[in-house]
């Protein structure tokens, strides 16, 4: 009986260890910024409309090249602030989705080797309640005590379910571009 | 008129009053406990702010300038308008500051922009 719970009391100490050191060695591993750049432009032949982001919260895990990138609607900031409004209450509806949110994959990370490598994103965006696969190509810049990763892609406004009255219809376009530029650091 | 709505100006929070006057610690209390009703009570309003300098950084020509309480693992991330930088680089870490700007909402912090300096 005694000896049994001194084989378990093992276990769990061996439990515990483990823990504490996976934790430990993942802590190393996670570069993290909290002031990435996230930008948008549409296209029309009424008007271009740009936002801009500078509050982008990002993580990735080099481990297993993992990338979280969570942010604000409400931090995004336009030249005109009618279409700010506009944006926040009417289309995005930031009260009820405050959050864009994107979950990826940089593929083969623990390849890359030189200091500025092209690679392939593969994840999905969550903007509006909807979710939608991104895979796009980027930029990995890797530098001492820094991880830049940069880019663009395009979003097809339909895909997530947002409604342009038809009055504006003609003032943004159906395909938004969205750039990116995240810095990330040792995570403490 | 219209073109007179389309071209209306953003809020000038330099002159315009804030609509919430709180401390650092009130405000982190709040997210943490529900971030709902915090975003009902703070997003969109001009909220100045009273907390202790954390960091002050720039990147990309902006100053961030980050508050913290030392009950809460969370912070204030206060984005300056870029007509703030130079007065923000004179600050020093650990100091006293009353900052105003609006409040966008929560991610592992609270977050606020165009902020500028009240003292």
């Amino acid at each position: 009986m005694c000896n049994r719970k001194i084989i378990l009391m093992k276990k769990i100490y061996f439990i515990l260890f483990t823990i504490f050191f996976v934790n430990l060695a993942q802590a190393q591993v996670k570069y993290l910024t909290k002031e990435g750049f996230v930008s948008f432009f549409s296209h029309s032949l009424v008007e271009d409309i740009k936002a801009d982001n500078h509050q982008v919260l990002s993580i990735i895990d080099t481990e297993t090249g993992e990338i979280a990138i969570q942010l604000l609607m409400k931090s995004f900031q336009f030249k005109k602030a009618l279409m700010q409004e506009h944006f926040n209450e009417n289309y995005i509806e930031s009260h009820k989705f405050p959050k864009a949110k994107f979950k990826g994959e940089i593929q083969n990370f623990d390849q890359l080797t030189d200091q500025i490598n092209e690679v392939e994103i593969k994840g999905v965006l969550s903007v509006h309640g909807e979710e939608k696969e991104v895979n796009t190509k980027a930029v990995v810049e890797i530098r001492e005590n820094e991880i830049l990763v940069s880019g663009d892609f395009m979003v097809e406004v339909a895909d997530f379910n947002i409604k342009i009255p038809s009055v504006v219809i003609n003032n943004i376009a159906k395909t938004i571009k969205v750039s990116f530029k995240l810095n990330q650091k040792p995570y403490k | 008129m219209a073109l007179k709505q389309y071209n209306k100006p953003h809020m000038d929070i330099k002159k315009s009053e804030a609509n919430l006057i709180t401390d650092a610690n009130i405000i982190l209390i709040d997210y943490e406990s529900n971030e709902e009703k915090a975003n009902i009570k703070y997003t969109n309003n001009i909220i100045q702010i009273k907390g202790l300098i954390s960091e002050i950084s720039t990147y990309d020509g902006n100053v961030t300038i980050t508050l913290k309480d030392k009950n809460f693992d969370a912070s204030i991330i206060c984005n300056l308008l870029p007509e703030e930088n130079f007065d923000a680089l004179q600050l020093k870490k650990g100091k006293e500051i009353s900052i105003k700007g609006i409040c966008t909402g929560y991610l592992l912090d609270v977050i606020l922009i165009k902020c500028v300096i009240v003292k």
